[in-house]
């Protein structure tokens, strides 16, 4: 059957599921929910304003990306990434806002038939046969409301999202180390649009400690492969700040030094509730060096967890739930719209541990949380935030998350299927 | 007679198919048209700024923070003896506007008020001075480059709204930074000897957090390492902060207590008896 008749019939087969009629109506509401706010609210204070802008002063004046005069907000990443939004700036602003949007949706699609693809071939034996709870998950990812904060502020999100399953995809499907370059250059690009999925790095590295033989178990062939496809595209960055000095200054300054990592927000990060805490109560305090111990310390606890793990199948699900949990606790800003590279990640843990684990009692709270009701507490943050500025309900499940992914690590009785 | 039918339905497809041709490319044409002008229909819509305050409101500001001999440091002696905003500033002293006017015309705001300096006296007496504050309707109409720094605080005690817009399309030196992602915040940087030589003696920085009506709810000065120098807070809680704060912390204590009881009661009935 083509592509063009198959497309059709499966369609028809997903509106048959009421769950996915909620899903695609519930979606499109979110989408033009957020095209009405924009023209009626959001036009002059939206992210989106400033990936318009970086696209026509790259092409321009490179020289000044980093100069934030040229912005409402900082431009904070990469300049490579400049070049994604080069074809938005030949339309006018609203135009190019809702073409962007209108790729999102692509991206969204796109980022679905991923999502599903991933959870059959990694889903535990134990697991339903048919694909009815799948699409259920699919659909809760849909549904959940941190897109609607994406599309209102034009935000980039889905790109990160796409690479990384795309790469996650890559990784599990096959072995060849061609494909682990190729897997990694594709998560290395997605790391060049938004820096956040940057702490996926160190859980590339192949390292294990073999419980039962009682050594280090490390692969330096893939490990190389994996770390210089990775770095490969970010490195090409570096050309850029070569050739232009003031750009890395820029970077620097605006990522780490600057003002903005100070600023009072509702981040859940544990960095940001830090800094938020010690701007409240008029403590001195270095951005810098509560960024760098909150990294040590969740970071690098994490990573050291991880090497002793007693498995390996499948082991890079939980690589990509390790990184971005971590990334999402320690950089400053971790917003309700950052969960959407966590979240699909999440699902995939769900079905790749057996389907009654206790591990997923700690999974599944937050991936709902973070899908309905994150949202909520960001409203409340600011009702409250003269008083108590810390928005701290996606902190505790990150925190839940990250302890259920830890103790699957240590799980010394593992389910059969998984052994097989 | 049949081949003739069957001649006629073959030109009846085709018309058909053709029309249907056209039919969609009216369509696929109508939609990339209706794209492409929807932005410039839409973008009649321009910000009317406004004044966020009203005649007769009142606004006390309370000092939370003044560290007076690092101030003195920074600025040199007789800092808060000027006419400036930060007159007879201390730790615990308060500062009152009462608006008199707001005239509004085609291109510009502009505010009458009235100043009780900062204060310890709870009753606050004959006002100290009247002022003023103009603001251009139109904030890039400022041409020439913006530095607040008339009197001292280096940012303004009020804005036009929405505050975050206003700021982030005025034309502010280079030792201003605006983030008003999430609240209308503005950042200042300030290196030693950034004015003149000796003032500033050291390096300052100030971060201002506006509210929705463009008043000054918080402004902090800080020295390297994000010590704080002086604190000013407008003494102004907002009706529904207590109560949300109540109710946010009473549903976390009950899901706790939920929570522990469910757990407690789950490994009871696991237990053998």
């Amino acid at each position: 059957m083509s592509l063009i008749t198959r497309i059709p019939n499966r369609l028809k087969e997903l509106w048959e599921h009421k769950v996915f009629r909620y899903a695609l109506i519930l979606h499109i509401f979110y989408f033009t929910l957020s095209i009405v706010l924009f023209f009626f609210l959001y036009k002059e204070k939206n992210d989106f304003i400033i990936f318009y802008n970086v696209g026509d002063i790259f092409l321009n004046d490179i020289e000044n990306l980093y100069n934030q005069t040229n912005y409402l907000w900082d431009f904070r990443y990469f300049p490579l990434s400049a070049l994604f939004f080069i074809p938005y700036s030949v339309f006018n602003f609203e135009t190019a806002f809702i073409i962007f949007n209108v790729f999102n949706i692509i991206l969204n699609i796109l980022i679905c038939i991923i999502l599903y693809k991933i959870i059959l071939l990694v889903r535990n034996k134990d697991h339903e046969n048919d694909d009815k709870r799948v699409i259920l998950y699919v659909c809760v990812y849909l549904m959940g409301l941190p897109h609607v904060l994406n599309y209102i502020y034009g935000q980039i999100n889905l790109y990160i999202t796409l690479f990384i399953l795309i790469s996650l995809y890559i990784f599990l499907k096959y072995e060849e180390i061609k494909w682990e370059l190729i897997g990694s250059v594709i998560l290395g690009i997605g790391i060049l649009i938004k820096p956040t999925a940057i702490f996926l790095i160190p859980f590339l590295i192949i390292l294990r400690f073999d419980f039962q033989n009682k050594q280090v178990k490390f692969d330096f062939s893939i490990t190389m492969v994996r770390l210089l496809g990775v770095i490969l595209p970010v490195l090409l960055n570096f050309i850029l700040f070569v050739i232009f000095p003031p750009l890395w200054e820029g970077f620097l300054d605006t990522n780490f030094t600057g003002t903005n990592p100070i600023a009072l927000n509702f981040s859940f990060s544990i960095t940001k509730l830090i800094t938020n805490f010690c701007y409240f109560y008029n403590i001195p305090f270095n951005q810098l060096y509560i960024l760098f111990g909150v990294v040590c310390i969740i970071g690098g606890l994490g990573f050291i967890l991880f090497i002793f793990r007693r498995f390996e199948k499948d082991s890079i699900i939980y690589s990509f739930a390790f990184g971005i949990t971590i990334m999402l606790l320690v950089y400053y800003d971790s917003w309700d719209h950052h969960l959407l590279n966590l979240t699909p990640i999440l699902i995939i843990m769900i079905f790749n541990l057996p389907r009654h684990s206790e591990i997923t009692n700690s999974i599944k709270p937050s991936l709902f949380f973070f899908s309905f009701f994150d949202l909520v507490l960001v409203g409340i943050w600011y009702l409250i935030y003269p008083l108590f500025p810390f928005n701290f309900g996606s902190t505790i499940f990150l925190l839940v998350s990250l302890y259920g992914i830890i103790k699957y690590c240590y799980k010394k009785k593992r389910n059969y299927f998984m052994e097989e | 007679m049949v081949l003739l039918n069957i001649v006629i339905k073959r030109k009846e497809t085709i018309l058909w198919r053709n029309r249907k041709l056209k039919y969609r490319q009216y369509l696929i044409s109508f939609l990339i048209f209706s794209l492409l002008f929807s932005g410039i229909v839409l973008n009649v819509n321009a910000i009317n700024y406004k004044i966020g305050v009203n005649e007769n409101d009142e606004f006390i500001w309370k000092c939370k923070v003044c560290n007076t001999p690092e101030m003195s440091v920074i600025f040199g002696l007789g800092w808060n003896n000027n006419s400036g905003i930060f007159q007879n500033l201390n730790k615990g002293t308060r500062m009152k506007w009462e608006i008199n006017t707001v005239e509004v015309n085609e291109t510009a705001n502009k505010i009458e008020f009235s100043i009780w300096f900062w204060t310890q006296n709870e009753s606050w007496g004959v006002n100290d001075i009247d002022s003023q504050m103009i603001y251009l309707k139109n904030p890039k109409a400022y041409t020439a480059e913006l530095n607040i720094s008339t009197d001292n605080s280096f940012v303004p005690f009020l804005f036009p709204i929405p505050v975050g817009e206003y700021m982030g399309n005025l034309n502010l030196s280079v030792w201003y930074d605006v983030d008003s992602r999430v609240l209308p915040t503005l950042n200042v940087e300030i290196s030693k000897d950034g004015i003149r030589t000796g003032y500033p003696s050291k390096e300052i920085e100030i971060i201002a957090i506006y509210n929705d009506k463009g008043i000054l709810s918080s402004y902090k000065l800080y020295t390297k390492g994000h010590v704080v120098i002086v604190d000013i807070a407008l003494d102004f809680l907002p009706f529904y902060v207590i109560p949300t704060l109540i109710i946010l912390f009473t549903v976390l204590s009950l899901g706790i207590i939920v929570y522990i009881i469910k757990k407690y009661k789950s490994i009871s009935l696991s237990k053998p008896k």
